[in-house]
C-alpha cells in the first residue's frame, strides 16, 4: 500500500518536527510541512496530500481562512482537513464542523496517537 | 293630628290653643250649667211666688163665682212673659176660668192635667184656700223658653271669647321663636356651617336673660361640645403634622436612596406604563430618557437587536408583569435616548399588592458595557494563555513520547523511568490547564449550556459505558439503575459531570466493589446518586471537596492523577442548571454522591420550547435548529401563518418532541448537537407514524444528491441557508402543508 501523504500546517516549527516525527515513525506516512497557511495554499495544488493537518490560531492566514480558501480551489476541495486545536470547547467544535472540517485534534497530543487519531478520523482502515 | 316633622313652634302654638280653648270650654260649660240650673229654679220659685199670689187674688172671685174677676186676674198675667197658660178650677177640679198666652186652653179637668204632666214647662198647681178650705186649684204654666234663649246666649258669648282667645293666643304664640325656637334655630345654623368646614372657631350666640333655661343649658353645652372638639381637631392636626414630617423624612431618604443609587431604576405599573424613573437610569440612558415617564417601557427600551423587542409586553422579561419567577434577572440591550444601544444587566421584580395580586414591576438595570469590555480582555486573555501555554506544552509532551515510546532508539531503563515521569506529569499539567479553563468559562457563565430536553436514563447509560473501561482495569463494577425521565439539561455538561463522578468513585474503590448510579424525581428536580463502596470522606470534609483543590489527603490528586478541580467543575456545572450538588458518606463504608438538575417542564424563561398556542388544532411546525436567532425568526414567520410551532436545539430533543406529538411538517438543520440530521431522519424513517411525515431540510450547504437520498422522509425539500430568503422558505413550508392535507384528504376519500 502507498504510504499516505499527510500536510502539516503549523506556525510553530516544533510542533511540525514533532507531528512529523510522529507520524512518520509510527506509520511510515510521507510528511510535508507548511509554516503558515499561505504556504499551505501554495504547496497543496501540487502535492495533492491525502489529508492536511491545519493548525486554527495562525498569524497571518488562520485555519479556518485557509481551510475556505482550500476548499475554493477545485483542485484541493476534496483533501479532507482536520484541525489541530488548542481550543476544544462545544462551541468550537460545532463551528468547525459547520464550515466542513472533517475532525479536531487537540493540542497536546500524544504523539503515538496522532496517527491513529487522523486514521480513525479519516476512516483509513 | 299628626305631630311628626312639625316644628317646634308649630308644635308649641297647637298645644297652646288646645289649651286655651279646652280651657274655655270647660269654664263656660261650667257656667252654663250652673245658670241653667239656677235660672230653672229660679223660674220655678218665681212660678210658686206669682201663683201663691194669684191664689189669693183668686180667693174672692172664686168664692162667689164671678167669673170675670178671675178672667181678670189670669189675663194679668200677660205682664209674665213666660206664663203661657194658667187656669182655676173650682173645688170640683173643673176648669172655673182658663188663659192662653196665644190661642186657647181648654183642659178637661184638674186630674187630667196632673197625670199628663207637659215636658219643657214648668207647671205649678196650687191650691186656693178660704178660711181654711180648700176652694179650688190654680194651674200655672210657664215656658222653659227663656231658658234656652238665655243658654242660646251664653253660647254666643262663649264662641266669641273663644274667637277673641284664640286670636290673641295665636298672636302671642308668634312670639314663640323668640324664646325657644329660634335659639335652636341658631345652633342648627351654628352647627350646619361648622359641618360645612367654614369656621371651626364659630360658637352659638350667648343666650338672653329671656331664653329659657334649658334652652340655655342646651346652648352652653354645644358650645362647650364644640371646644372639645376643637381641642381634639387641633391634637390630630399636631399628630398629622408629626406623622407626615416622619413620613416625608422617609420619602425623603427613599428618594435619596432612589436618587443616589448607582443603576437605573423603573417603577412600571401593570400595562408596563413608566411611572419612575430615577436620575440614574436617564444618566444611563441619556437626559432625553425622562421623557419616558408616562409612556410603555416595552415599546421604547429595547434596542433593536435584542429579541426582547419582539416579544408581547406580557411576555417580555423585563416589562411583564405577570410573569413567573417575580424576580427576574438577565442581559439585554437598551435603546440609549441619545442614540446608539448600552448592554445592560436587569433585575425586574414583579411587585404585589396587600392581595398578592401583581400591581408593577420595579426594573433596575446596570450599564454593563465596561464589564463586557473586560469580560472580552479576559476572555481573549484566557484563550491567548491557552494558546500560548499549550503551544510549548505541545512540543514537550511530543517530544517526551517520542522518546519514551523507545521508536527513537531505546534508552536504559533509569532513562525510560525519567521519561515517564515527565510524560504523565505533563498529561496531568495539561490537564489542569483545561479544568481551570473550563471552571473559568462556566463560573463566569459564559459558556452558555446548550439546554435541551435530555433523557435522565440515556445519560446515566451513556457515562457507565464510557467509564467501564476505566473501572475495569481497576477491578471495579460500575451499575445503572436507570429511570427516564426528561430533563432539562446540558447533554454534554452532565455527561462531563457524570463521568468525573463516577471516575471518581472508581479511583477510590478497592478492587472487587461495586459502584451503582441511580436517580429519582422529587419536586421538580431529579435527583442522580452515585453510590461506591469506598473509604468514605470524613465529615468534616464532604463540603470543602467541592473548592478548588480541596482533597481530603493532598496526596491524593497525585497518586491519583486527578486536577483537584473535578468536583469543582461538577458543581459548577450543577449550579449553572440550577442544582445543587453533595456528598453523603459514612466512613469506611463508602460514599454517595448526589446532584439535582431540573426536570423538562415546559419552561417559563425559553417561550420557543414550549407549543406557542394552545389551539392544537393547528398545524405544528417541529423546528430542529441549533441556532437560536435563526429559530426564532423562523418561528416568528410561521407563526405569522397561523401555524403552530415548537423549537428544539438538538437531534435528541427533536426525538423527544416526536415522541410527544407527531409534527405536521419538520423544518431540519443538518449539523446538530448530540445527534445529527441525518441520523434524526434515520430514526424517523422506523418510526410508522413519523416516517411520512413532510420535512424541510434547511441547512448551511448544499445537500449531495446521494445525501439528498438518504434525508428523505415524507415531501422533502431542500433548502440552502443563504441561498433562499425568509419570503420563499415560509412559502414553501406552507405548500408542503398543503400538499400533506391534500394528500390525507385523498386517503380518506379513499
Amino acid at each position: 500500500m502507498q504510504p499516505k501523504k499527510i500536510l502539516i500546517v503549523d506556525d510553530e516549527d516544533h510542533i511540525r518536527e514533532i507531528a512529523s516525527v510522529s507520524l512518520e515513525l509510527t506509520r511510515g506516512w510521507e510528511v510535508s510541512m507548511a509554516g503558515s497557511g499561505a504556504d499551505a495554499l501554495r504547496i497543496a495544488p501540487q502535492l495533492r496530500p491525502d489529508a492536511i493537518l491545519l493548525d486554527v490560531m495562525m498569524p497571518g492566514m488562520d485555519g479556518p481562512t485557509t481551510f475556505r480558501r482550500l476548499q475554493d480551489d477545485p483542485s484541493t476541495r476534496d483533501i479532507p482537513v482536520i484541525f489541530l486545536t488548542a481550543k476544544v470547547q462545544a462551541a468550537d467544535r460545532r463551528r468547525f464542523t459547520e464550515l466542513g472540517v472533517r475532525s479536531m485534534i487537540a493540542k497536546p497530543f500524544d504523539p503515538l496517537r496522532l496517527a491513529i487519531d487522523v486514521a480513525a478520523a479519516l476512516e483509513w482502515v | 293630628m299628626n305631630f311628626a316633622g312639625m316644628s317646634i313652634q308649630r308644635r308649641l302654638r297647637l298645644i297652646i290653643m288646645m289649651t286655651t280653648t279646652v280651657a274655655l270650654l270647660l269654664a263656660g260649660g261650667a257656667s252654663v250649667v250652673v245658670d241653667f240650673v239656677s235660672l230653672g229654679q229660679i223660674t220655678e220659685r218665681d212660678m210658686n211666688t206669682l201663683a201663691s199670689v194669684v191664689s189669693i187674688d183668686s180667693t174672692a172671685p172664686l168664692t162667689f163665682r164671678d167669673r170675670d174677676a178671675a178672667r181678670e186676674i189670669l189675663t194679668s198675667l200677660r205682664a209674665k212673659p213666660a206664663v203661657i197658660e194658667a187656669a182655676i178650677f173650682d173645688r170640683s177640679g173643673l176648669p172655673f176660668v182658663t188663659y192662653a198666652r196665644q190661642g186657647s186652653f181648654a183642659p178637661g179637668s184638674l186630674r187630667d192635667l196632673r197625670e199628663s204632666p207637659q215636658s219643657g214647662h214648668i207647671e205649678v198647681f196650687n191650691d186656693i184656700i178660704f178660711d181654711g178650705e180648700e176652694i179650688g186649684t190654680l194651674y200655672i204654666a210657664a215656658s222653659r223658653d227663656i231658658v234656652k234663649m238665655r243658654l242660646r246666649q251664653y253660647v254666643l258669648i262663649l264662641g266669641g271669647i273663644l274667637v277673641v282667645a284664640l286670636v290673641v293666643t295665636f298672636i302671642l304664640s308668634s312670639k314663640l321663636p323668640e324664646v325657644v325656637s329660634r335659639p335652636i334655630a341658631g345652633l342648627a345654623g351654628v352647627a350646619r356651617e361648622i359641618t360645612r368646614g367654614d369656621n371651626h372657631g364659630l360658637r352659638a350666640d350667648e343666650p338672653r336673660n329671656s331664653t329659657p333655661s334649658e334652652i340655655r343649658d342646651l346652648i352652653t353645652a354645644f358650645n362647650q361640645m364644640l371646644g372639645e372638639i376643637d381641642r381634639h381637631r387641633n391634637k390630630l392636626e399636631i399628630q398629622v403634622q408629626e406623622r407626615t414630617a416622619e413620613l416625608s423624612i422617609v420619602l425623603d431618604r427613599n428618594q435619596a436612596i432612589l436618587d443616589s443609587a448607582g443603576e437605573g431604576i423603573f417603577g412600571l405599573d401593570l400595562d408596563g406604563i413608566v411611572t419612575f424613573m430615577n436620575p440614574s437610569a436617564a444618566s444611563i440612558l441619556g437626559s432625553a430618557g425622562m421623557g419616558l415617564v408616562g409612556r410603555s417601557l416595552h415599546a421604547h427600551i429595547h434596542a433593536a437587536t435584542c429579541p426582547d423587542r419582539t416579544l408581547p409586553h406580557d411576555d417580555c422579561r423585563v416589562c411583564g408583569a405577570r410573569l413567573a419567577p417575580s424576580v427576574r434577572i438577565g442581559r439585554g440591550k437598551f435603546n440609549r435616548f441619545d442614540g446608539g444601544a448600552v448592554p445592560i444587566e436587569y433585575t425586574s421584580s414583579t411587585i404585589v399588592d396587600d392581595r398578592g395580586k401583581p400591581a408593577g414591576v420595579v426594573v433596575t438595570f446596570r450599564d454593563i458595557s465596561e464589564r463586557l469590555a473586560m469580560e472580552k480582555m479576559k476572555d481573549e486573555f484566557v484563550s491567548t494563555v491557552s494558546h500560548e501555554l499549550r503551544t510549548p506544552l505541545t512540543s514537550i509532551r511530543g517530544a517526551l513520547g517520542l522518546l519514551g515510546s523507545g521508536l527513537l532508539g531505546n534508552v536504559d531503563q533509569r532513562a525510560q523511568r525519567m521519561l515517564d515521569i515527565a510524560v504523565s506529569n505533563t498529561d496531568r499539567l495539561v490537564r489542569l490547564i483545561n479544568d481551570i479553563l473550563d471552571l473559568e468559562r462556566i463560573d463566569s457563565g459564559r459558556v452558555d449550556l446548550n439546554r435541551g430536553m435530555v433523557d435522565s436514563g440515556d445519560l446515566m447509560i451513556e457515562a457507565t459505558e464510557g467509564i467501564q473501561d476505566f473501572a475495569e482495569r481497576a477491578g471495579v463494577t460500575v451499575i445503572a439503575d436507570p429511570s427516564h425521565l426528561s430533563l432539562w439539561a446540558d447533554h454534554d455538561r452532565i455527561i462531563q459531570t457524570l463521568t468525573n463522578l463516577l471516575s471518581n468513585a472508581v479511583k477510590f474503590s478497592p478492587s472487587g466493589t461495586t459502584i451503582l448510579l441511580n436517580g429519582s424525581a422529587r419536586d421538580g428536580m431529579y435527583t442522580f446518586a452515585i453510590e461506591d463502596e469506598g473509604r468514605g470522606i470524613p465529615k468534616e470534609h464532604l463540603e470543602t471537596i467541592f473548592e478548588r483543590f480541596q482533597q481530603v489527603d493532598a496526596s491524593d490528586s497525585r497518586e491519583k492523577g486527578g486536577t483537584g478541580l473535578g468536583l469543582a467543575i461538577c458543581r459548577s456545572i450543577v449550579a449553572a442548571h440550577g442544582g445543587r450538588i453533595w456528598a453523603e458518606s459514612e466512613e469506611g463504608k463508602g460514599t454517595t454522591f448526589c446532584f439535582t438538575i431540573p426536570l423538562y417542564e415546559i419552561p417559563a424563561d425559553s417561550p420557543d420550547e414550549r407549543p406557542v398556542d394552545a389551539a392544537y388544532d393547528r398545524p405544528a411546525v417541529l423546528i430542529v435548529e441549533d441556532d437560536n436567532d435563526l429559530a426564532r425568526v423562523i418561528g416568528a414567520s410561521l407563526q405569522a401563518n397561523g401555524l403552530r410551532t415548537r423549537h428544539v436545539t438538538s437531534g435528541r430533543c427533536a426525538l423527544a418532541a416526536c415522541k410527544d406529538e407527531v409534527p405536521d411538517v419538520v423544518i431540519l438543520d443538518l449539523i446538530l448537537p448530540e445527534m445529527d440530521g441525518f441520523e434524526v431522519v434515520q430514526w424517523m424513517r422506523t418510526q410508522a407514524r413519523l416516517a411520512h411525515v413532510p420535512l424541510v431540510v434547511y441547512t448551511a450547504h448544499e445537500v449531495s444528491p446521494s445525501d439528498q437520498e438518504r434525508l428523505r422522509l415524507g415531501p422533502t425539500e431542500f433548502m440552502t441557508k443563504s441561498r433562499v430568503s425568509p419570503e420563499e422558505f415560509q412559502h414553501r413550508v406552507v405548500e408542503l402543508l398543503a400538499a400533506m392535507i391534500a394528500a390525507e384528504e385523498v386517503q380518506g376519500a379513499a
